[in-house]
């Protein structure tokens, strides 16, 4: 079976924040919902992931719900040749989603916070990274007033095969 | 040429050792064999591919039977996605023309190819997992 690989926790640094008006608020604003995640960057098929995250929201837009996932996904990319040159397409298809925390924020409060625990599938798909093809797993944090997404912040882990 | 695997088993747990035998009958002495083991991953933009490992076969004759002995890598593991599809592939290579004949192996946990193309099922809205 598998064990918890000893690697210690720290932040996890945040890969990509999905949106126009996510990227102009986080651009032009003086204060825009940014998120913090503190779990073990690498994890095993199998084995339990702790997170702790922190919404912090001062002065920002309001938020009504906030959700911590782990997803895994996989990532395909073509190159495209046209007149104007060659661009890369990305497609990206998630294979697993767990949601590990939901919270409704106090309202008007600056920072939300929680910790969660998530299992991280024993018979799945480690991490890979090739040229074209990649699995990538990330801890999400999304941010929403209603159906709008005030912030979506992905926090990648590595994730190995099942340790013996 | 041709690559006989032991009781013909072509899937394997990570890690286990594959046993088979590589034979060829050939008009030229060739040069050199190899035996690869290579895995890639396939998806709508092409093809990535590892050389996990190469055993050179010495000395080899026109005509010969070699048994092979190969310890497999403990990942990654042959999957199905929606997107990508990761397979390995253990070759018999004639040099120098690289003429060749391969087999496909399975290479994951239970010996099965692990299949991601079912996404986890939705959760009930107001219920996390943990918190």
């Amino acid at each position: 079976m598998s064990e918890a690989i000893n690697v210690p926790r720290g932040e996890l640094r945040s890969v990509s924040s999905v949106g126009l008006v996510n990227w102009v608020r986080r651009t032009f604003t003086r204060r825009s919902p940014s998120a913090r995640v503190i779990a073990p960057s690498v994890v095993c098929l199998g084995a339990s992931l702790e997170v702790d995250w922190w919404l912090f929201c001062q002065d920002g837009p309001e938020v009504s719900l906030i959700t911590v996932s782990l997803v895994g996904m996989e990532i395909a990319r073509r190159r495209i040749s046209a007149r104007t040159g060659i661009s890369v397409v990305t497609e990206t298809r998630p294979f697993f989603t767990l949601e590990i925390d939901r919270q409704v924020p106090d309202h008007g409060s600056p920072v939300a916070s929680g910790q969660a625990e998530a299992k991280v599938p024993l018979r799945s798909a480690p991490s890979l990274a090739g040229r074209l093809n990649e699995i990538a797993w990330k801890v999400v944090v999304q941010a929403s007033f209603g159906a709008l997404t005030v912030l979506r912040q992905e926090f990648p882990v590595t994730v190995l095969p099942v340790s013996s | 040429m041709a690559l006989d695997l032991h009781q013909g088993c072509t899937a394997f747990e990570p890690g286990a050792s594959v046993r088979g035998v590589a034979t060829w009958s050939v008009p030229v002495v060739p040069s050199g064999m190899e035996l690869r083991l290579i895995w890639g991953t396939l998806g709508p933009g092409g093809r990535d591919f590892t050389i996990a490992e190469t055993i050179p076969l010495a000395r080899p004759l026109a005509e010969e039977r070699r048994p092979f002995i190969l310890k497999l890598p403990t990942a990654p593991y042959s999957f199905r996605g929606n997107l990508i599809s990761l397979a390995w592939t253990l070759e018999l290579v004639a040099l120098p023309g690289e003429e060749k004949v391969r087999i496909d192996l399975t290479v994951a946990p239970n010996r099965e190819v692990i299949d991601l193309r079912s996404e986890t099922p939705p959760q009930p809205p107001g219920s996390p997992a943990t918190s």
